[in-house]
């Protein structure tokens, strides 16, 4: 019956609405009847306790329930059931019959289903929130009659689809339908995509549009500039592209625009900075170019302002120098210029401040100590010279500091410790002297990276009181003396210890093996001596060790890292003993190992390299010397003889048992059924040998002859690369030659590579997208590891999916060096094609030609013996 | 030709995109280097077997994947990026706006 009423209301003239209305006033039962039916279509729920009907009254009205407010008719006016905790659907509720309604307020509930298609029967709405529900389906396109309407909130709902023209007022001076009266018109964090019409700028009225985190694609549309009220814009994380347009440029009430996360581009309208108002400006993660406005700060009211992740080029505008009223700042990852000195002023509200990764000079000035706020500041890779002001560390609330990649000089201020910092990075700069002993007082500090600088003197034994410090990072510096014991007192440390490339000397400090919980210690490259204390084989956390290049002697620990899988490098001592990897094993005196290998290694093959550099090298050399030897051919066959008289090469054994008669039973003599791939120097073999397995690389190889020179060269290249160690480069453990083959060996990846993952169905959803994330990060960290982290730089030169493969937690790791080769500056240029078709660059492409030089390039390895022990590598060319 | 790192990088250029697509982007790359707006809508090419990424830091990855990736495989081999640079970049964190 009451959508009969509502059927005849809109049919008949206006008198009879009127009349009509009126006895629907005075009959209150009708609403109250549709409001027990819709609780009756609702789970049980206490908060309706109050909806009953009261048998004992005459007249039933819904006026005292909860939620419900009535004029002095005893119509319904008002629906709130907001934060009420209302499960179930609107279905059941008949808005017919509320022709009064004026507010209906459900915000943040459980109501599901979608919005009653006939929501437009509430004519005289004016308050329409729906928002943080779990309502999905559509619009109802007769939300388009509700033109009373002066907030409407769907926010954070399933609502899908798109948003129709039809919402909206056609651009008539007296238009009858859309949301003509709307002035905060919500869509946030819902489904809704498509375009935005351009009919939303027909709007008069609108002052706040909020369109965050939707699909929207397609444009801004420029009618907003119609918008002259429009205060509040926020249209971020959608998809839209194209520019700004530049009406919106002239909107002067405009306070908050929100654009970041989209795929916009173009230059900023610079009209952008004369609003007058601005308070909020966010550009970030977008494609835009050119200029950043230059009176961004003209309202003088700016807080909030982020251009970071563009590619914005000219000066960080003047206008932000005398913009007092600034609390975060970001502008990471564009290519500004300015000068730190002369573009920032003194912000007493600032707590974040980031412009790292632009083009920025000038000197640290003591202005940032006046920041009295400030918890972030980061001016990362920029070309900041002068020295850092004292002033900095008074900053009590200052968390972070990374002035890391600059150009800043000087030493590190006393006065660093008054500060309260969580992380400071001042690394790869200029900073020289002595790292001050109040460097202990930093009890907040969770991470410390001093690393690439010039600092020099022995390292505080202060350092030790750091007690939070999870990561501690020294490496590349001019550090002398010995290591104070008080390091093992930093029970934090977590994820790494780098002491690397120092001056440091005296013996290593058992208490280091205190670092329970310590991941990566590397302390190589110094002029550590005397033996490994036991006590680094207690560390229950480590799965990295570095003690390389060190003047270390004597038995390796047995146990803990040094018996596990994990990268131990221990390559380029003194005169370290052991059973394990490169080492010789200590005979019952333990002094010299010379004695040790003999009589029972008859069949043993001789391992080279152990460390993954190592094998890098041996299989990169191999390449990187074919030029060398090929012009040196000749020559060497005269030289011959003289070349058994040396023994260039320190023997790595594959940890120190395998032989070859075990590789050829394992692989059945090279059966193809063992076959698990082709790379570039020969075929891969799965081999399971004494419970483990490996890959074994046979080289197509053969015998000939090397010099002096060239064998010189390749152990240089050897020791060079004998450090090459990354969690994300296939590991090499050994090196063998016999008879007629000659192989190397590999780390045994059981997923296999990357292409063949992703081309089967079932195991590319396996590489969910937070795995291939990851995949891509160590690909990169690899990458960046070989070409500067390793000297020479080495190029693999052939990467691609087929070369990247995965261990069974489905990380990244980067193999087949095969074609890889050092780059040195003074080099023979190599031109043969290397790569894999499709993943070269255009530029090798030419060079597609040489591909077929190569395969005349035939060149292996030799392992010679000459005693028992002692065995030559000879490389040669046919 | 020198050979310089810069292969290395035009090359994780393509791996990369090859991570995201799920297949060899050959012509994804070819209209890279041909398209003169040199951009691309990331969410488009995802590999269409995944489900969209719902989490918003491993969309935030993916979009600086994907830009990385488009910079590796300019023409000019200077104008790449270092692989030091996309190292770094990929390990920081994506603090919130």
């Amino acid at each position: 019956m009451s959508s009969h009423t509502t059927w005849l209301a809109k049919a008949i003239p206006a008198t009879l609405v009127l009349l009509l209305a009126l006895s629907q006033g005075i009959s209150g039962l009708t609403q109250a009847e549709a409001l027990l039916k819709w609780k009756q279509s609702l789970p049980d729920q206490p908060i309706l306790g109050s909806w009953v009907i009261n048998s004992s009254a005459t007249t039933q009205t819904p006026c005292s329930w909860r939620g419900i407010t009535c004029d002095s008719q005893g119509t319904v006016t008002i629906i709130n059931l907001a934060y009420t905790g209302l499960a179930g659907t609107l279905q059941n509720l008949n808005l017919s019959v509320f022709p009064n309604l004026l507010r209906l307020d459900l915000k943040v509930n459980n109501l599901t289903g979608s919005i009653p298609q006939n929501i437009g029967v509430l004519s005289k709405l004016q308050f329409l929130d729906l928002s943080t529900n779990y309502l999905n389906g559509t619009l109802p396109l007769s939300i388009a009659n509700l033109t009373q309407v002066f907030e409407l909130d769907v926010s954070r709902n399933d609502i899908s689809g798109v948003l129709d023209p039809g919402l909206f007022p056609d651009g008539s001076d007296n238009p009858k339908s859309g949301l003509i009266g709307i002035r905060n018109l919500l869509f946030q964090d819902t489904l809704l995509g498509g375009r935005i019409p351009n009919e939303i700028g027909n709007i008069r009225n609108l002052t706040l549009l909020a369109l965050d985190g939707n699909n929207f694609d397609g444009p801004i549309p420029p009618s907003l500039g119609n918008c002259t009220h429009l205060s509040i814009l926020r249209m971020p994380q959608n998809k839209l592209s194209g520019p700004i347009p530049p009406s919106i440029g002239k909107l002067t009430n405009l306070t908050d625009v929100r654009l970041f996360s989209n795929n916009l581009n173009g230059t900023v309208p610079q009209e952008f900075g004369n609003l007058s108002s601005l308070i909020v400006l966010h550009l970030a993660e977008n494609n835009f170019v050119g200029g950043l406005p230059p009176e961004v700060c003209k309202s003088g009211k700016l807080v909030n302002f982020s251009a970071a992740f563009n590619s914005f080029t000219g000066p960080i505008p003047r206008s932000l120098r005398d913009c007092p009223s600034l609390y975060r700042v970001r502008l990471e990852y564009n290519r500004l210029t300015g000068f730190a000195d002369q573009d920032f002023g003194v912000y007493p509200n600032l707590t974040y401040m980031d412009f790292s990764h632009n083009r920025v000079e000038g000197e640290l000035t003591a202005n940032w100590g006046a920041c009295e706020n400030l918890q972030y500041l980061s001016m990362a890779g920029n070309g900041v010279s002068g020295t850092i002001p004292s002033e900095i560390f008074q900053l009590d609330q200052l968390q972070e500091l990374d002035l890391s990649s600059n150009q800043i000089s000087g030493e590190i201020p006393p006065q660093i410790g008054n500060s309260s910092l969580y992380e400071l990075n001042l690394s790869g700069n200029k900073l020289s002297g002595m790292v001050p002993v109040e460097i202990g007082k930093l009890s907040n500090l969770r991470s410390l990276d001093l690393s690439m600088n010039m600092l020099l003197g022995p390292i505080p034994k202060q350092i030790g009181d750091i007690s939070n410090l999870q990561n501690l990072n020294l490496s590349n510096n001019n550090f002398n003396g010995s290591i104070p014991y008080q390091v093992g007192n930093l029970a934090s440390l977590q994820d790494f210890l780098d002491f690397s490339y120092n001056a440091l000397s005296g013996e290593i400090p058992s208490d280091l093996g205190k670092l329970s919980n310590l991941v990566s210690l590397n302390i190589s490259h110094n002029n550590l001596s005397g033996p490994i204390p036991n006590s680094l084989s207690k560390m229950v956390s480590l799965s990295a060790i570095n003690l390389s290049n060190n003047n270390l002697e004597g038995p390796v620990p047995e146990g803990g890292i040094f018996n596990s899988s994990h990268p131990v490098d221990l390559s380029n001592n003194k005169n370290l003993c052991g059973n394990i990897q490169s080492l010789q094993p200590c005979n019952g005196s333990l002094t010299k190992p010379d004695g040790g290998g003999s009589s029972n290694k008859k069949k043993v093959v001789i391992p080279i390299v152990a460390s993954l550099g190592g094998a890098l090298i041996v299989s990169l050399v191999c390449v990187g010397i074919v030029f060398f030897c090929y012009k040196r051919k000749s020559r060497a066959r005269r030289q011959k003889s003289s070349i058994k008289k040396l023994n260039p090469f320190s023997i790595w054994y594959f940890n120190g048992r395998v032989v070859y008669g075990d590789i050829i039973e394992a692989t059945n003599n090279f059966d193809n059924k063992y076959c698990i791939g082709e790379g570039a120097l020969g075929k891969v073999y799965k081999a399971e040998m004494k419970g483990q397995v490996y890959a074994v690389k046979k080289l197509k190889c053969d015998a000939e002859n090397l010099d002096t020179e060239s064998i010189k060269a390749f152990q240089h290249e050897v020791e060079a690369m004998s450090e090459t160690r990354h969690r994300n480069i296939v590991k090499l453990y050994g090196f063998c030659s016999e008879g007629m083959h000659t192989f190397l060996i590999y780390e045994y990846m059981n997923r296999g590579n990357l292409a063949d993952m992703l081309r089967d169905d079932k195991d590319a959803l396996e590489l969910d997208w937070s795995k291939r994330v990851d995949i891509v990060k160590g690909v990169a960290s690899a990458l960046s590891y070989m070409h500067h982290d390793c000297a020479p730089p080495l190029i693999h030169r052939d990467i691609s999916s087929k070369n990247i493969l995965l261990s069974s937690d489905l990380s990244a790791h980067v193999s087949d060096f095969g074609t890889a080769r050092f780059l040195k500056p003074n080099s023979p240029i190599w031109t043969s094609f290397a790569g894999t078709y499709g993943y070269a660059a255009p530029g090798d492409l030419v060079s597609l030609l040489f591909i077929f030089e190569i395969s005349f390039v035939k060149f292996w390895f030799k392992l010679v013996s000459k005693t028992k022990s002692k065995f030559l590598v000879v490389l040669a060319t046919d | 030709m020198a050979v310089t790192e810069k292969c290395d990088v035009f090359s994780f250029g393509v791996l990369a995109f090859e991570v995201l697509t799920g297949k060899h982007p050959g012509d994804l790359v070819s209209y890279i280097q041909t398209s003169s707006e040199q951009k691309i809508n990331f969410k488009e090419i995802l590999d269409p077997r995944l489900l969209p990424p719902s989490k918003n830091n491993i969309l935030k990855d993916l979009a600086l994947i994907a830009n990385l990736a488009l910079s590796c495989l300019q023409t000019n081999p200077q104008s790449r990026p270092t692989m030091r640079y996309i190292a770094q970049f990929l390990e920081m964190d994506s603090a919130d706006i």
